[in-house]
């Protein structure tokens, strides 16, 4: 898990201390938990995932701008 | 007439039509209402009273030359820190984002202006609207939490500082909060409210929506700033909204199923105790209850939530993550690492079994008209360190569908404990309407804190 999460986070580009200060059992096992979950549920192949891509008119593509609040 | 702060929203538009209340009385009423409570309950993050007031005197000059820019007329409205907001700091209840001025509207802010409303001001929030703690406290007990995130404006509504608010939904942030403050709350159909412009938590989640003392006020609220948005395709199919025009139709014959397993087992004595009597009034209004079976894959949707939820969380914090990292504060910090080490093929299994969870739901809603259960577990817990539990909200934030809470009782510590009402789809209108009528034969709406 240590790799995994050492590897992951090179990847990234982000720094994660191997006990994170943040770090807490819960968070792990809550996740744990939903991942097993998800995978208890038999799909139909065809099953697509609840996400819709909608591509922009150049028209609706043009209102937007300014200010995305990124630092 | 009564102090001005204590209208509900659509008393104090009627009065404000009728040239019978100014907008300036109104606001002023607010202002010396905040002075008064805001110390205890510390439920904003910022108000700009002299630029509130301007505000108030420019529409009320515009009253006395006989227009009305809408229903909102002269409204005073609390929003959400995250909500950006026109040259007034946007700081969503963290240092990082300290001093950071947007330089537009989010869409919902827009079109509140466009409507009358005055922005009273900017309502806490938990950190980037997760689970780390606002300072606010809960206005019937300040030793117990408001809920969150959206725990400023639950708060400010409940303690009459404005008379309605704009919050967001993740998992149960503007459910559960309503109900710990014993306020109505509405987390619209996914794809119901413009979310441009509001920072985001996780983008498949995330629900705007309103906070109000009444089912009614709610209505005119949503009214005044739901539909299609070419800035956020996920509004473009909402279909045209019209709640006020049926508010008042009796509900009478509808369907309401009530869970047989996932809420019964998690809810509190007092609560479940609470629900009891729902039922019972619902019935003796003439709606028909019956016992649901919910489908197999429900608890997984919910699961499927907390795990997009994560990942979602994670993606859209990652850049300010790898730049300021140590000043996330623990939860937050804790969800982005989790969420980025989860799988690229398991947050798509996540979406799959979401997607088979709500057509099961569609299924469900073919046997009745609306499903009830308590808001909430429990009534808003001790403490400040906690903001809740959103167990009872998170499934319907997964599936999308509409969620409205109202009042409905009290514990014997004297908190107060929610309703929760689900409907189809887009058929708010039909939530909106059991709501109203439960709302008319009970009085726990009326009742407010003794601050």
């Amino acid at each position: 898990m240590e790799d995994v999460k050492r590897w992951v986070s090179g990847l990234l580009g982000i720094l994660v201390e191997e006990k994170s200060v943040g770090e807490s059992p819960e968070t792990w096992g809550t996740l744990a938990k939903s991942l097993k979950a998800v995978y208890t549920v038999p799909l139909d192949p065809l099953a697509e995932p609840a996400i819709t891509l909608r591509l922009e008119t150049p028209e609706e593509d043009s209102r937007r701008g300014g200010d995305d609040g990124t630092l | 007439m009564m102090e001005p702060y204590k209208l509900t929203l659509s008393e104090a538009a009627d009065l404000i039509r009728a040239k019978r209340l100014s907008p300036v009385e109104l606001i002023r009423s607010c202002l010396d209402r905040i002075e008064k409570v805001e110390p205890k309950v510390l439920a904003w993050a910022r108000i700009t009273p002299e630029e509130t007031l301007a505000e108030a005197e420019r529409l009320e000059r515009l009253l006395q030359a006989g227009t009305s820019l809408g229903p909102l007329h002269g409204i005073p409205i609390g929003v959400k820190d995250i909500f950006y907001t026109a040259g007034l700091a946007t700081e969503a209840g963290t240092k990082i984002l300290k001093g950071f001025v947007p330089s537009f509207d989010a869409t919902v802010v827009k079109r509140l202006r466009e409507a009358g409303a005055i922005l009273l001001g900017k309502t806490t929030t938990t950190e980037f609207a997760y689970f780390d703690p606002a300072a606010t406290r809960n206005p019937w007990n300040l030793d117990h939490t408001p809920g969150g995130s959206s725990s400023g404006s639950a708060a400010a509504v409940s303690a009459e500082m404005c008379l309605g608010a704009f919050g967001s939904q993740t998992a149960g942030s503007i459910i559960r909060p309503a109900a710990y403050c014993g306020v109505v709350g509405l987390k619209p159909t996914y794809g119901r409210v413009s979310r441009y412009g509001i920072l985001p938590f996780a983008w498949t989640l995330d629900h705007p929506g309103p906070f109000a003392k009444t089912v009614r006020d709610i209505a005119i609220l949503l009214e005044g700033i739901a539909g299609p948005d070419p800035l956020d395709a996920s509004t473009t199919f909402a279909p045209r909204l019209t709640l006020l025009a049926s508010l008042d139709a009796p509900p009478s014959g509808l369907i309401v199923g009530v869970p047989d397993r996932y809420f019964p087992e998690r809810s509190d004595p007092s609560v479940a105790s609470a629900f009891k009597e729902v039922l019972k009034v619902l019935e003796g209004l003439g709606m028909r209850i019956r016992e649901v079976t919910l489908p197999e894959s429900f608890e997984a949707g919910v699961e499927a939530g907390r795990l997009i939820m994560h990942v979602e969380g994670a993606a859209a914090h990652l850049d300010r993550f790898k730049a300021r990292g140590a000043e996330y504060s623990p939860k937050l910090k804790a969800l982005i690492e989790a969420g980025m080490l989860v799988p690229g093929v398991s947050y798509l299994r996540a979406q799959q079994v979401r997607a088979v969870a709500i057509q099961a739901m569609r299924g469900l809603f073919q046997e009745i008209d609306l499903l009830a259960t308590p808001a909430t577990p429990t009534p808003a817990p001790e403490g400040l360190r906690s903001t809740g539990d959103p167990v009872f909200n998170l499934p319907f934030t997964t599936f999308g569908l509409p969620a409205l809470t109202v009042p409905m009782g009290f514990s014997p510590a004297g908190l107060p404990v929610g309703l929760q009402l689900i409907g189809r789809p887009f058929e708010e209108a039909l939530v909106f309407r059991a709501g109203q009528v439960y709302e008319s034969a009970t009085e726990w709406h009326t009742r407010r804190p003794p601050l």
